[in-house]
């Protein structure tokens, strides 16, 4: 049964019902789910630069600086893990090796950073670095899953 | 590794996708079994030969060199 031939669908042109497919297609679980958690974690990292650049010293700044970005980090690595490992084995592979790329991307970048540091270029934080990095991988794994939807 | 899953497959008249779902596993990982870029694992291929009610080595073919093993036997 062609459903645009039915009811509201039929008043709608096939370049919308094309648009909504793509979106359900990409929008499964795993990629919902990493992007959720995704997005999680760089709010936290905006709360905790907020707090640290507008409250007062004090233990409530420290707790919220330190606690909130590793607690939203640590739900991201642990909805990605979760991915992982529904994943099939071929698709486990691919996600290994999107790791494995992302982590020498970075330590060349590390390197990089270092020479250019000593060349009297700016300091770039290693933390910008690794979520650069960390940013790297997640793009790839999305694109993983989003190839095996 | 060569296979005949791809024939296999047509004489069931099955796609990608169908045997996919049937071994639980994503249409990306049947494509790459049939055309040689990934090796299944054995649970993997023994759920294939299962499916196919065939043996392993009749579906997979193109084993490694015994020669190309250099564990030491002889060890004890």
């Amino acid at each position: 049964m062609n459903i645009s031939s039915h009811g509201r669908l039929a008043k709608m042109d096939e370049a919308a019902l094309a648009r909504i497919g793509r979106m359900h297609g990409f929008y499964t679980w795993p990629t919902t789910t990493i992007l959720l958690s995704y997005w999680t974690f760089l709010v936290g990292l905006g709360i905790a630069a907020v707090v640290s650049r507008f409250f007062m010293p004090g233990s409530v700044r420290e707790v919220v600086v330190i606690t909130v970005p590793l607690l939203t980090l640590l739900l991201h690595v642990g909805m990605t893990y979760l991915v992982y490992r529904a994943s099939d084995e071929y698709l486990r592979q691919r996600v290994l090796k999107c790791a494995a790329f992302a982590g020498v991307v970075l330590a060349f970048a590390a390197v990089a950073d270092f020479c250019l540091e000593r060349l009297g270029h700016p300091y770039l934080p290693m933390s910008v670095l690794n979520l650069c990095g960390w940013s790297l991988f997640i793009v790839l794994m999305l694109w993983v899953r989003h190839r095996a939807r | 590794m060569i296979n005949i899953l791809p024939a296999l497959r047509a004489q069931h008249g099955w796609t990608q996708g169908d045997l996919a779902s049937k071994l639980a596993v994503s249409r990306q990982t049947v494509n790459a079994v049939e055309t040689g870029r990934y090796e299944p694992s054995l649970s993997l291929a023994f759920a294939i030969a299962a499916l196919f009610a065939l043996p392993i080595e009749q579906i997979f073919q193109g084993h490694r060199s015994p020669k190309k093993f250099t564990g030491d036997t002889n060890a004890t």
